[in-house]
């Protein structure tokens, strides 16, 4: 039993990391429409993008923060708002 | 742009009237019913026009023009008088004729926006729901029109937020799991690690033993034996493994090999148990389908049989009918029903019904007589009959008188005896002869009279024969031949359409096949059926008798890989059983037996380290027993290990998604802030100026509450946020005041004020006229309140008295 419940971890190695893909960005566009990149509203995003990169500490207490968090948000939301289809106003 | 001058050539109440209009505040006073409306919705109609597209006056002038009127206005635009002039005349197409500068539809974009904006009256002032339109002129805070729907987005990232804070708590208790699992493994390899430094100190103790042993000369027996000992340890562990993976299949092993081997033999007939029952329940069910279609070949033939017979019946009949009722006597019944519908046959039937009822008649007398004579006769006989009783009893005198004579001359008597005897013989024959013939009569005379009841029958059937057909007109033979053939035609018709419907219905049967070769091929089908059925039957015995020593019927048997499975683990157990018995035997062979210790010089010494040396290999064994299970758990170790970095790492990740998610939340969350910013216009800073002016600073600040939504809030000196539709009508009459204003000054058009500033108290109209009068804009305020023209007067504003 004892070696039976030491084995369990090896399978559950991977699950984190499937549903990570199940429910993450994967299931955006790779490709977000360059289109919003332009629009006012995400321009404004951007700058305050860049002002969070330079921060060294998060804003968000236990998690991991780095330069790139905000960018990576950032393009996120592009994803997302590609990904509705939506034309850019 | 502001208003000069106006002229009122005649509308409503006023006609020729005219007033001189300063730049900025313009004060118009009057009482109730002065005009003061009239004048606003004059300056309204001549700077929009007072006709709408049908050229009929706007509802809000219409009472105004009653037969048309009109008026003149003096803009000052760039520095230049430019005359407006209007007048609304029914007689007109357009409904009015105007004079308007062509710079003005610039500078008014649209009746809306300019009677929302710029004419501003009491019920304006008041109405909440305004404010939106307001808000958007102010400064269009809605990104809506922009193509983003910030709030779903807001909301989609929430949501994915929350899917991954669920999976971080999954994970937080895996990470916890395989923590403990791993604090249990690393127990298990510290004594791992005890039990081998045990184990060295076993084997050193070993060696001395062997040593001392040596002395003895059974050194290389010894070493023998450890080597064995040893195998045996890794095989009782070998075996241990294998057991108890045979029970998780489902196959006890048992502790002997006999006991393998049967479960082996289980294992093997397992795997068979599907396929067997299977193939069983499938000849089970061909069993019956064949014992089924048997039976129903049975039913066939039998049906054939009594089809072929009634073939046969049916065909006679026809062929009977056909010969004693020709097609020819069918076909000439109407004519032979015409012909006796005749005089001459009814009179030949008559004829002939009376002949026979005259021979019925004769008959009658026949029968009547013999009748008669035989009454007769039997009188005569019944008379003979008594004479000849009269005659025997003279002979019995005759006898008697004989005796008499016998008694004298017994010759003579001999001669009377035989002419007596001969005498009764002749009468007693003669009479039975008679009797005899009586008889005969009187059964003929029976005979006749039935004869007679059946002519009489027939007499009797004839005529109501021939009163049913012929309606009185007898014709008994025509009418019997007629019914015969109408009788014969239908039965032979019957027969006809019922021996067609047979064959009919078993030309599909036979297909083309003749009654005799269907027959022989049921037959030899039912003979072929037959043998299926026994073989199969045979085979099911067979199945059913192999599949008796099966497992019970519940379980499921061993699938192919489940048997190669098996078959390994319980091969290899009986291979580990086998040598551990062969090794137990080359131990028994090599041990240490008493007699191998005779030679030792002290054998009590020798007999304790032989004991020692035993101990020791127990001892060694079950250590190394130990560590075969310690050696798989330190085995999971790393894994295991290796599975929390893992996790740990997917919980970095994870983190780090959420930190990306939260960032995109904030993003969004301030990105709206300073776009809010961004798009609060000027319109909306100078209105938040002028709100903190008119409320004494009580408020400071106007925005909308949430950006992509159409609501108002306001901040107050102390930084809380109000919303509008909370506060007071006071309150919501100055941010009005206060948005207009601001957007008066960014158009540069008047304002017309009518009666609007009623709802402030004392302080609060004071610093509105205030504002008003420092705006750049002109401001035409009509007011009933003499104290507000007053101070607005003293404040350098013009002011006009309406009315006395």
């Amino acid at each position: 039993m004892l070696i039976e419940k030491a084995f369990f971890s090896l399978e559950v190695r991977s699950v984190a990391s499937s549903w990570l893909r199940k429910m993450g960005f994967s299931c955006l566009p790779q490709e977000f429409d360059e289109r919003w990149s332009a629009h006012p509203f995400v321009a404004l995003l951007q700058g305050i993008a860049e002002e969070l990169s330079a921060r060294e500490v998060g804003p968000f207490e236990g998690l991991p923060w780095d330069g790139e968090v905000p960018r990576e948000a950032l393009r996120f939301l592009l994803h997302l708002m590609s990904d509705r289809g939506g034309e850019p106003g | 742009m502001r208003i000069s001058s106006l002229w009122v050539e005649r509308f409503g109440r006023f006609e020729g009237f005219g007033l001189a209009l300063g730049d900025g505040l313009n004060v118009v006073y009057g009482p109730n019913g002065s005009g003061k409306t009239t004048l606003h919705r004059f300056l309204e109609g001549m700077l929009l026009g007072f006709c709408g597209g049908d050229g009929l006056p706007l509802p809000r002038y219409r009472t105004y023009l009653p037969g048309g009127g009109g008026g003149e206005l003096t803009l000052r635009l760039d520095g230049l008088d430019r005359p407006i002039r209007r007048r609304v005349d029914p007689l007109e197409p357009s409904g009015e004729a105007s004079v308007v500068p062509e710079a003005l539809s610039s500078l008014i974009p649209s009746r809306e926006r300019f009677l929302l904006v710029h004419s501003v009256d009491q019920d304006s002032l008041a109405s909440p729901e305004l404010i939106p339109r307001l808000l958007e002129l102010a400064g269009g805070l809605d990104l809506r029109p922009l193509g983003l729907d910030v709030f779903s987005l807001r909301l989609e990232v929430e949501r994915r937020d929350l899917e991954l804070e669920v999976l971080e708590r999954a994970l937080l208790d895996r990470i916890e799991e395989t923590e403990g699992r791993i604090a249990l493994l690393s127990r298990a390899r510290e004594e791992l690690r005890s039990l081998e430094e045990e184990l060295e100190g076993l084997d050193a103790q070993l060696e001395l033993s062997v040593e001392e042993l040596g002395k003895s000369g059974r050194a290389d027996l010894v070493r023998l034996a450890l080597e064995v000992g040893e195998e045996l340890s890794a095989l009782a562990l070998a075996e241990r493994g294998l057991r108890a993976r045979a029970l998780e299949l489902g196959f006890d092993p048992g502790r002997d090999r006999a006991s393998a081997e049967r479960a082996l033999d289980l294992a093997k007939r397992s795997s068979l148990a599907l396929p067997l029952r299977d193939l069983l329940s499938r000849v089970k069910a061909e069993l019956s389908y064949l014992a089924s279609e048997h039976e129903g070949l049975k039913e066939l033939r039998v049906r054939l049989g009594s089809a072929l017979e009634e073939g046969a019946r049916l065909e006679a009949l026809v062929e009977g009918l056909s010969g004693a009722f020709p097609e020819a006597l069918g076909a000439q019944v109407s004519s032979l029903e015409s012909a006796w519908r005749s005089l001459e046959g009814k009179l030949l039937g008559r004829g002939k019904l009376e002949g026979l009822s005259s021979a019925k008649r004769a008959f009658e007398g026949v029968v009547e007589g013999m009748r008669e004579g035989l009454k007769k006769e039997e009188l005569l006989l019944e008379a003979s009959v008594r004479g000849r009783r009269w005659l025997f009893l003279a002979l019995l005198g005759g006898g008697l008188s004989a005796l008499g004579v016998y008694l004298t001359n017994p010759l003579l008597l001999g001669g009377a005896a035989v002419a007596v005897a001969l005498g009764l013989w002749s009468w007693f024959s003669s009479l039975s002869q008679e009797k005899a013939s009586l008889k005969g009569r009187r059964a003929m005379l029976f005979d006749l009279e039935r004869v007679l009841e059946a002519l009489r029958g027939l007499e009797e059937e004839m005529a109501r024969l021939s009163e049913e057909v012929y309606g009185g007109s007898p014709d008994p033979e025509g009418s019997l031949d007629l019914l015969l053939a109408l009788a014969g035609r239908r039965l032979r018709e019957e027969a006809e359409g019922r021996l067609s419907k047979l064959r009919s219905s078993w030309e599909v049967a036979l297909g083309g096949r003749s009654f005799g070769e269907l027959r022989l091929e049921l037959a030899r089908r039912g003979g072929e059926l037959s043998g299926s059925i026994e073989g199969l039957k045979f085979a099911a015995s067979e199945l059913e008798g192999i599949s008796a020593g099966l497992p019970p019927d519940g379980s499921e048997g061993l699938s192919p890989s489940g048997l190669e499975e098996c078959e390994g683990v319980l091969g290899d157990l009986l291979w580990a059983m086998a040598r551990r018995e062969q090794l137990k035997k080359t131990l028994s062979l090599v041990g240490l037996g008493r007699e191998d210790f005779r030679s030792f010089r002290s054998p009590k010494g020798q007999f304790r380290a032989r004991e020692g040396l035993l101990e020791l290999l127990r001892r060694r064994e079950e250590v190394l027993l130990r560590m075969g299970e310690l050696s798989r758990m330190a085995f999971a170790l790393d894994p295991a290990r290796e599975a929390l970095e893992e996790l740990k790492a997917d919980l970095f990740l994870l983190r780090r998604e959420r930190a990306k998610l939260k960032t995109a939340s904030l993003l969004l969350e301030e990105g709206l802030r300073r776009f809010d910013d961004l798009r609060s216009s000027k319109a909306l800073d100078l209105a938040s100026e002028v709100l903190s002016r008119l409320s004494g600073g009580l408020y400071r600040r106007i925005r909308p509450l949430r950006a992509g939504r159409r609501s108002l809030g306001v901040e107050d000196s102390e930084g809380r946020w109000w919303e509008v539709e909370g506060l007071s009508r006071g309150f919501v009459e100055q941010l009005h005041l206060s948005l207009r204003v601001a957007l008066c000054r960014e158009d540069g058009l008047p304002l017309l004020v009518d009666d609007a500033l009623s709802g402030l108290d004392g302080e609060r109209a004071l610093s509105a006229l205030e504002v008003l009068s420092g705006m750049p804009f002109q401001t035409i305020l009509f007011t009933s309140r003499w104290e507000l023209a007053e101070v607005a007067f003293s404040m350098g504003a013009r002011a006009f008295r309406l009315g006395g």
